[in-house]
C-alpha cells in the first residue's frame, strides 16, 4: 500500500524523528510504500507535495499536537495514533484500516 | 442581668491573636464583665484578655456563648453583636497580603523527591553544611538573675509596674512612627499582651506567692503560657509564642538593663536561626561550631551577610514560611548555594547532599586551573582582579583562591567589634600582618564607613530617619579628627611593611579630600619628625558612590591617585532605591542603561586624568557582566573570592576591542531589559564547544534512580560551563518527562529540552552500572542515558540536525547494541563521531 505520513512530538527534538525513522523502516519491511514528513523544531522537513498526496491510499497522523497544513489531506483517508504508538508497535499501525 | 449572644467562628484559621486582639479591643470600651464560651471544648475565656480568648482554642466552624454582664451591658451587647456580625469575617484579611518576595529560582526537583521538608530563602553565601538547627534570637533569662533573691514583694511589684508602663510607653511610641500596616499590628498586639490581665496575674502571683523575683516570674509565666499554646497544636497560635517572648525580653531589659547578656553558646555543630543578627552579635559566636546561618529578615548585602561570606559560612535570608518550633533541636542541612534549609532528613536526602558536595568538590577542581594564571583576556589586555575583604585574617584564603591583591579592605570590622574604638596599636598590628601576608600585593584600605547601618555605641552618633543618606563615613571625621588620624597613624606606619594604599569612603565633593589631604600631611610630618618608618608616597584615593562625585572626576583628578566605584551604593543613591529592600529587588538592577551611562563617563573622566580606576560591589561577580566592565574600561575589579577562578576564566573567553563595541550599543538602550538581553547574545557566541566530547561522557554512574540520573547529567554539564543554572535545566528536562517518560525500551532513555540555561548544545551521556527505572515505553530498567540540550535562541540548526540523525539511530538495533557494548569512552566517542558524522 501507498502510505504518506506526518509525525511530530511536543519538543520536536527527539520522537518526532523516532517515529519518522520506525514508520519507514517498519514499511519498508512489510512491503509497503511511505513518504513521512517530520514537524520538528527545524521546521518541516521532506514535505509532502500535492502529487504525493494524490498519488497514496492513506495518510497516517503519528502526532502529539496538532498537524500543520493539515488541510492538505483533505478527503484522504486517515490513520491517527500518537507519536509512542509509532515508535512502540509500528506493525500494528499498518494494520488498521484507515477512516 | 446578664446579657447573652452566641456566635459561629467564621474564620478559617480559627481565633488566634489577630481576632482574639480585635475583639479584646471592643470589650475593653466597656466596664462589663464579658465571657466566652467555647460549646466544643467547654473552655471559658475572659475577653478582656488576648491570651485568655486564644487558649479557649476556638475553631473555624464553632459555636460560642457569649455573656455579658454589667453597668453597660447594653452597650456592650451592641457593640459586640455589631462586631460579630459585620467584622469579625473580616480580621484575617490582611493576613492575605503576605510578605515572601524571595527570589523566584526554583528548587531541584531530585531534592523535592527526596521528601525532606523544604524552607526556600535568598542564597547569599555559598556552600552546603550540616548541623543542629538553634534559635540564635531565643528567650532566654540567665540563671544570676533569678538568684538575686534578697528583694521585697514590693519592691519587686513596684519594678513591674514600672517596667510595664515603660514598655508600653516605648510601643506607643513605635507605633506613632510606624507606617507598615503589619508592623503596626504586631506592636498593637504587643501592646495587648503587656497589660493582658492573664499575664499579668501569673507574673504578680508568681512573684507574691511563689517567692520569685521578676526575672524567675517572668520565665514561668512564658512557660506556661508556651505550653497552653503549643497544646492547641495551631501554627499561628504557636507563632504567638515569638510576640509573648518578645514582649517579656522587652520587660527583662527594662528592669535589669546592661546586665542581661546576649552570649550564645554553642555546643556543636549548629545552624543557626534568626531574624537577623548585627555584625557584633554575629562576631561573637563561635564560627568553628557555626556551620550555617538563616537569617529570615536580612538583605542581600548586609554587613553580617558580608562577614558570613568571608568566613565561608554558607547563608540564607528571606526565609519564606515559619520554621515550625519543633524543628529546632534536630539535625537539618543548609544549602547555600540553591538558598534552601532542608529539615525532616531522610536518607534520600543525605545521599542527595553527599553527592552535591562532591559536584562541588569537582567544581572547585575545574577551577583550580585559573587561580594561578594572570587576568588577560582573549586578546591580552590584563584586568586586575582583586579581592575584598572584612578581616585581615581573611587574606590568607582570598589569595589562595587567586586574588591579585585587596581591592577593599573594610576596616569597620574593627570599630564594631568592641566597646570601645580601637586603639592606634591594634590597628597597626592587623594592617601590619595584612600587608605582610600580601607579600608586595596591593592593599587598598578603606578608612572606617561609620553610621548608616553600622552603628558604634562608643560615638554617640544621634539616631537618625535616614541613615543611608546619613551623618557617616568621612562626613564624621571632622567632629572626630582624632579617631580619624589615629587610624591613618596606624596605615602611615603600616605601609612601611607592604604595597598600601589609603581610600576614602562616602566623599561627596571636593573640600572633603582636601580636608583629608591635610590630616594626611600633617600625620606624615608627625612620623617623619619621629623618625617612624612610613611610605612618604601612601597613595591616596576615593570611593565614587555618590553621584554628585561622579559628575566632578576631572576636577578630583587633581587630588587623589585613584577611584574606586562602589556599586552598591552607587547604584542605590543614583536609582532612590534601598538595596536592602527586599521589595526593591528586581528595581536595584545596575544594568540599568543610565547607570551603564554614568560608569563610562566616570571611567572616561578618569583616563583622561590618567587615574587608575577600579570597580567594586555585587555587579562585578556577576561573570556574565564581566564584559560590561571591560568594555567600559576599568582597570581592576574587587569581589568576593570565591568568584576569581570563574572570572579569570570568562575573562580569557573575551576580546576587549568587542566588549567596548558591546558597551557603545548598551548606552542607547532603553531599559534594562534590553541591555540584559543583548549581553546574553554577546555572552552566548563566546561559547563553542564540541556537541559531544570525552568531558560529557559518563561511565560507570552509580545513580540510583530517575532522579539522580537526571541530575548526574545536567551537573556534569555545568561542571564544564555547558550550563549556567544546573536547577533550571533539571526542572526543564522534568517538563519533558512529565509529557510521556523519554525510555524508549531496549535499555535506553532519550531525555532532552531546549532550555535558556544552555549555553553550548550538548550530548550527554551516561552509561549506568545497574539499571534504573524510567517509565519506559516497554516497562524494563534503562541501562544506558542520552541527554540532548540545546540552547532556547539557537537558530542555526546545525546541532539540531546531529540530534535528529541520533533520535533515527537510535531506533536501529545494531546502533543500540554498540552502544552498551563500547566500554571505553574513547571507543564510543569515536563510534557516535562516525554515526553522526560530526
Amino acid at each position: 500500500m501507498k502510505y504518506i505520513a506526518i509525525t511530530a512530538c511536543p519538543t520536536g527534538i527527539a520522537h518526532t524523528y523516532m517515529a519518522a525513522e520506525s514508520l519507514e523502516k517498519t514499511a519498508k519491511e512489510l512491503g509497503h510504500e511511505i513518504k513521512v514528513e517530520t514537524q520538528g523544531a527545524m521546521g518541516i522537513e521532506n514535505e509532502l507535495t500535492a502529487d504525493d498526496v494524490k498519488n497514496s491510499e492513506a495518510v497516517i497522523f503519528a502526532v502529539d499536537i496538532a498537524v500543520e497544513m493539515a488541510d492538505r489531506f483533505e478527503g484522504l483517508p486517515k490513520i491517527e495514533v500518537s507519536v509512542q504508538d509509532a515508535i512502540k508497535d509500528p506493525k500494528s499501525i499498518f494494520e488498521i484500516s484507515p477512516s | 442581668m446578664t446579657l447573652e449572644y452566641s456566635f459561629t467562628c467564621p474564620l478559617a484559621n480559627g481565633v488566634h491573636a489577630r481576632p482574639a486582639n480585635n475583639i479584646e479591643q471592643v470589650v475593653s470600651r466597656f466596664e462589663s464583665e464579658v465571657t466566652i464560651t467555647n460549646r466544643a471544648n467547654a473552655k471559658k475565656a475572659n475577653a478582656r484578655s488576648v491570651l485568655s480568648i486564644i487558649s479557649s482554642d476556638i475553631k473555624c466552624d464553632e459555636v460560642c456563648d457569649v455573656s455579658i454582664s454589667g453597668p453597660d451591658e447594653k452597650e456592650a451587647f451592641v457593640s459586640l453583636q455589631k462586631f460579630f456580625e459585620d467584622d469579625f469575617e473580616h480580621c484575617d484579611d490582611e493576613l492575605e497580603t503576605a510578605e515572601s518576595v524571595a527570589d523566584a529560582t526554583m528548587l531541584p526537583v531530585s531534592l523535592i523527591n527526596t521528601g525532606a521538608k523544604l524552607y526556600q530563602g535568598i542564597a547569599v553565601s555559598n556552600g552546603i553544611s550540616k548541623g543542629i538547627l538553634m534559635n540564635l534570637g531565643g528567650f532566654r533569662v540567665p540563671q544570676e538573675l533569678e538568684d538575686q533573691k534578697d528583694i521585697s514583694v514590693d519592691d519587686e511589684l513596684c519594678r513591674y509596674e514600672r517596667a510595664v508602663q515603660s514598655v508600653k510607653d516605648g510601643l506607643a511610641v513605635s507605633l506613632a512612627g510606624s507606617h507598615s500596616k503589619a508592623e503596626k499590628s504586631i506592636l498593637q498586639a504587643h501592646v495587648s499582651l503587656v497589660t493582658d490581665i492573664e499575664l499579668t496575674d501569673k507574673i504578680v502571683g508568681l512573684i507574691q506567692q511563689g517567692g520569685h523575683n521578676i526575672a524567675g516570674a517572668i520565665r514561668l509565666a512564658v512557660s506556661y503560657f508556651d505550653d497552653v499554646l503549643n497544646k492547641t497544636g495551631n501554627p499561628l497560635l504557636q507563632e504567638r509564642i515569638l510576640d509573648i517572648q518578645d514582649v517579656c525580653d522587652q520587660l527583662l531589659h527594662k528592669v535589669y538593663g546592661l546586665s542581661l547578656q546576649n552570649d550564645i553558646a554553642l555546643e556543636q555543630d549548629t545552624i543557626g536561626i534568626a531574624d537577623n543578627l548585627t555584625p557584633s552579635q554575629f562576631l561573637a559566636l563561635d564560627k568553628s561550631r557555626l556551620k550555617g546561618l538563616v537569617l529570615c529578615q536580612a538583605g542581600t548585602t548586609s554587613h553580617t551577610v558580608i562577614l558570613a561570606r568571608s568566613f565561608g559560612i554558607p547563608a540564607i535570608t528571606g526565609i519564606k514560611g515559619v520554621i515550625g518550633l519543633d524543628r529546632l533541636g534536630q539535625p537539618g542541612i543548609l544549602d547555600g548555594n540553591v538558598g534552601v534549609l532542608v529539615t525532616n532528613l531522610n536518607d534520600d536526602a543525605e545521599r542527595y547532599f553527599d553527592r552535591q558536595i562532591e559536584v562541588q568538590k569537582k567544581l572547585s577542581q575545574q577551577n583550580r586551573q585559573y587561580l594561578d594564571s594572570e587576568s588577560l583576556t582573549a586578546d591580552g589586555k590584563h584586568l586586575s582582579v582583586f579581592s575584598n575583604i572584612s578581616l585581615s585574617q581573611e587574606c590568607n584564603s582570598v589569595f589562595n583562591d587567586g586574588a591579585e591583591g585587596i581591592g577593599l579592605f573594610r576596616t569597620e570590622m574593627l570599630y564594631l567589634a568592641s566597646d570601645e574604638a580601637p586603639t592606634e596599636e591594634s590597628q597597626f598590628e592587623s594592617y601590619r600582618t595584612l600587608l605582610e601576608a600580601a607579600q608586595g600585593k596591593p592593599v587598598i584600605i578603606r578608612t572606617l564607613d561609620i553610621g548608616g547601618d553600622k552603628q558604634v555605641a562608643y560615638l554617640d552618633l544621634p539616631e537618625e530617619d535616614n541613615p543611608f543618606l546619613g551623618y557617616r563615613a568621612v562626613r564624621i571625621y571632622k567632629e572626630y579628627e582624632a579617631l580619624f588620624t589615629t587610624q591613618l597613624r596606624a596605615i602611615l606606619r603600616a605601609s612601611a611593611y607592604g604595597k598600601a594604599q589609603v581610600m576614602i569612603p562616602m566623599i561627596s565633593c571636593v573640600e572633603e579630600v582636601v580636608w583629608v589631604r591635610e590630616k594626611i600631611e600633617e600625620v606624615k610630618s608627625e612620623l617623619a619628625e619621629l623618625k617612624i618608618d612610613h611610605d612618604a608616597d601612601l597613595p591616596l584615593g576615593i570611593m565614587v558612590e555618590i553621584p554628585s562625585t561622579a559628575y566632578m572626576i576631572d576636577k578630583f583628578c587633581q587630588y587623589v591617585d585613584f577611584f574606586s566605584v562602589g556599586t552598591n551604593d552607587l547604584l542605590q543613591y543614583f536609582l532612590g532605591s534601598d538595596r536592602s529592600n527586599k521589595k526593591l529587588t528586581s528595581l536595584n538592577n545596575p544594568l540599568h542603561p543610565s547607570f551603564l551611562k554614568l560608569l563610562r563617563q566616570i571611567v572616561e573622566q578618569a583616563k583622561r586624568g590618567q587615574k587608575w580606576i577600579g570597580i567594586c560591589g555585587e555587579m562585578v561577580s556577576n561573570p556574565d557582566w564581566l564584559p560590561l566592565v571591560v568594555g567600559i574600561g576599568f582597570d581592576e575589579i574587587s569581589v568576593s573570592s570565591p568568584r576569581i577562578a570563574e572570572i579569570k576564566r570568562r575573562l580569557s573567553l573575551i576580546d576587549s576591542g568587542r566588549c567596548a563595541e558591546l558597551v557603545e550599543s548598551l548606552v542607547s538602550c532603553e531599559t534594562a531589559a534590553q541591555v540584559d538581553q543583548t549581553v546574553e547574545t554577546f555572552n552566548a557566541n563566546l561559547f563553542n564547544d564540541d556537541i559531544l566530547d570525552e568531558e560529557t561522557i559518563l561511565l560507570d554512574s552509580s545513580s540510583r534512580n530517575k532522579h539522580e540520573v537526571i541530575k548526574e547529567a545536567v551537573d556534569n554539564l555545568y561542571i564544564h560551563h555547558r550550563c549556567t543554572c544546573p536547577v533550571q535545566l533539571e526542572s526543564e528536562i522534568w517538563q519533558r518527562e512529565q509529557v510521556y517518560s523519554t525510555g524508549l525500551g531496549h535499555a535506553i532513555a532519550i531525555p532532552h529540552c531546549r532550555s535558556a540555561a544552555v549555553t553550548s548544545n550538548s550530548i550527554a551521556v551516561v552509561k549506568l552500572n545497574d539499571s534504573v527505572e524510567w517509565g519506559s515505553i516497554d516497562d524494563k530498567p534503562v541501562k544506558i542515558v542520552i541527554m540532548l540540550v540545546i540552547r532556547d535562541d539557537d537558530t542555526d540548526g546545525t546541532h539540531m540536525k546531529i540530534f535528529s540523525k541520533l533520535a533515527r539511530k537510535i531506533m536501529h538495533e545494531d546502533f543500540r547494541e554498540a552502544l552498551l557494548n563500547h566500554s571505553r569512552s574513547e571507543e564510543l566517542l569515536e563510534y557516535f563521531k562516525n554515526e553522526l558524522e560530526i
